[in-house]
């Protein structure tokens, strides 16, 4: 079984490309989402930032679109979970992927990545730098957008 | 009884008894306290007497008998008794006297003792002169006791019954300020009807539990105004909806009847006529529909329903209809597990529902692509229509579940208002939710929820 790093903003269109990764292999996939927050060094973020804040990021929106994406590979994605990566560096990153034994990571190469929270970093530039094996993917967003904010219908594949 | 007049008996009764229960303790501990000090007297009246009457040193002494008669008070019939012991026992003259036997027995013992009867109270002591042994009794009457008690109790009696009243008073006043607010309330309410539903209580300024009342009791005079003129819409629209296909139908056949026509132009009115009525059916058929999905008589047949088989049904249906339409279901997303397809539900009220929301983007985006996708998270199925029609404008967006509400860029396309409002008291029926989302001249997205069957 594969272990996967694919970054999200929590946006439904960042989980697009799951649809390819499951293409891209036949076997099992753990897949692992993940999102950069910025460690804290002033005094008051290091007395307010928790994990409650950050668990606050998951919307339910974005649970919904990963249990459907998971229900709709239920045979080939085995493991779906979201973590927070907590550095600056691109260092820390490698430590972060090396300690959660990462077989490849993915990315959309399509996709702007937002800085969604307050304390969001932008992940790509250490994933590019970053030693381990890395794919970048070229997912277009298919669906034709008909509402302002990020839906399921987004997941779609159809292209009318 | 009003509350009102509850709390202020309860407040009186609770405050008369701890008066009550403390008047009775002051009364109490006064008398035992001050029945206790007159022991004490009687009792050195007693060891006076035995001191004078055995010790010659006493006797003759004027400066003490001085002293004595100006010091110390002669009490209410104040008495002596010397009773000489007989080896060791009290004598049969004892008698006399109205004590027990334990109160000698004590004074045997423990030098001392005293005895109380009625108002009365008699000392012993036990004295010992150079040849015999005496008992001393000396006895008063505690006219003081008697007197300081019955002033105190009629003073306690006085201050129960003032303060009592008092209590009473300010109950009265303090659960009148209480309720103020509430029968202020109870007024503004009263005035409210059917004709004047947009007046409000005011809430005031405290974050009390009377102002919460007023916040709760104006939740529900919104909501009962909001489904009052929905009703009164209800009726306006339905009225003229159903007057319109009629007005119709009454114009052409009396216009066929006016004089002599050739058979065509009879064709042409009964044609009218009948396209008409059928207009008038469906929109009474719709009508019922409507209202038996209202009433939620739970009549119906409920099933297990596989939503991808029925959605198929529905398109071939919609087909039928309309066989100009482009509606693409979207398995992308639908889930291997097919378990995960099933909800329990009324398959014809199902069809019903999702055949009105497919039509309606087919309808109002004039047969362009209409996507009907399918996915299921772990609790719950959820059925996306979009279409690229006219849209929703932002503002009418919370309009468009009211019966016979049409928006306003609506007017080219033929509809009742009836669709949407069926398919959600439909889905709603299911347990399930009816989200749309619209963006004005770029689309519609329907958003349909559904709990997903478990079975254990």
């Amino acid at each position: 079984m594969k272990k996967i790093l694919i970054p999200t903003d929590f946006s439904i269109s960042s989980l697009n490309v799951i649809h390819s990764v499951v293409e891209q292999f036949s076997e099992p996939v753990e897949i692992v989402l993940f999102h950069g927050v910025y460690v804290a060094n002033s005094i008051s973020d290091l007395l307010f930032m928790s994990k409650k804040v950050t668990s606050t990021y998951i919307t339910n929106d974005y649970n919904d679109a990963c249990q459907v994406l998971k229900n709709k590979y239920s045979s080939q994605i085995k493991v779906m979970k979201t973590l927070f990566f907590y550095g600056n560096s691109p260092l820390a990153f490698n430590d972060f992927v090396e300690a959660n034994n990462v077989d490849c990571i993915i990315y959309n190469d399509q996709h702007k990545y937002k800085e969604t929270y307050k304390y969001s970093i932008d992940t790509i530039p250490f994933i590019r730098k970053s030693k381990f094996k890395t794919l970048a993917l070229s997912v277009d967003a298919k669906a034709k957008k008909v509402t302002e904010e990020s839906t399921l219908s987004e997941l779609f594949l159809s292209t009318y | 009884m009003k509350i009102q007049t509850r709390i202020t008996l309860f407040f009186t009764l609770i405050n008369g008894s701890i008066i009550l229960l403390l008047s009775f303790l002051v009364y109490y501990f006064a008398g035992t306290l001050s029945s206790r000090d007159f022991e004490k007297r009687v009792t050195l009246r007693a060891t006076i007497a035995a001191k004078l009457q055995f010790e010659s040193k006493y006797q003759d002494n004027d400066l003490y008998n001085e002293f004595r008669r100006q010091h110390i008070e002669i009490l209410p019939e104040q008495k002596e008794y010397f009773l000489p012991l007989q080896n060791g026992k009290v004598p049969p003259s004892a008698d006399t006297l109205p004590l027990p036997d334990f109160f000698y027995r004590q004074v045997l013992q423990l030098g001392t003792a005293t005895y109380r009867k009625g108002s009365f109270f008699y000392a012993g002591v036990r004295y010992k002169t150079a040849d015999n042994e005496y008992i001393v009794v000396a006895s008063a009457r505690n006219d003081y006791i008697t007197q300081q008690l019955y002033n105190l109790r009629h003073i306690l009696f006085a201050v129960f019954v003032f303060s009592t009243l008092i209590i009473l008073l300010v109950g009265k006043v303090f659960s009148k300020r209480i309720f103020r607010s509430v029968r202020v309330m109870m007024s503004k309410v009263k005035d409210i009807s059917a004709h004047n539903l947009h007046l409000r209580l005011d809430v005031g300024e405290g974050k009390d539990e009377v102002a919460e009342l007023a916040s709760t009791f104006n939740n529900m005079l919104d909501r009962l105004e909001t489904s009052f003129e929905t009703q009164n819409n209800f009726v306006s629209n339905a009225s003229h909806e159903l007057s319109t296909p009629l007005t119709v139908i009454i114009g052409e056949a009396e216009l066929s009847l006016g004089r002599e026509r050739e058979p065509e132009e009879i064709k042409a009115s009964l044609h009218t006529i009948l396209s008409e009525a059928e207009r008038l059916q469906h929109i009474i058929r719709s009508l019922l529909n409507l209202a038996q999905t209202g009433f939620n008589g739970m009549k119906q047949v409920w099933d297990e329903i596989r939503i991808d088989e029925l959605i198929w049904e529905v398109k071939e249906e919609l087909d039928n209809i309309n066989p100009n339409n482009q509606v693409h279901i979207d398995y992308s997303l639908i889930p291997e597990d097919e378990e995960r397809l099933k909800v329990s539900g009324n398959a014809q009220l199902l069809k019903l529902a999702l055949s009105n929301i497919i039509l309606n983007g087919c309808k109002y985006s004039n047969n362009a692509p209409v996507i009907v996708g399918l996915a299921a998270t772990n609790e719950r199925l959820i059925i996306i229509v979009k279409d690229s029609g006219v849209g929703i404008p932002a503002r009418e967006i919370s309009y468009i579940y009211d019966p016979f509400f049409r928006a306003s860029n609506t007017i080219p396309f033929k509809g009742y208002g009836i669709g949407l409002p069926l398919a959600r008291n439909i889905i709603r029926m299911h347990k399930g939710d009816l989200l749309v989302e619209s963006m004005e001249n770029v689309g519609t997205e329907v958003h349909i929820t559904l709990p997903i069957l478990v079975n254990d």
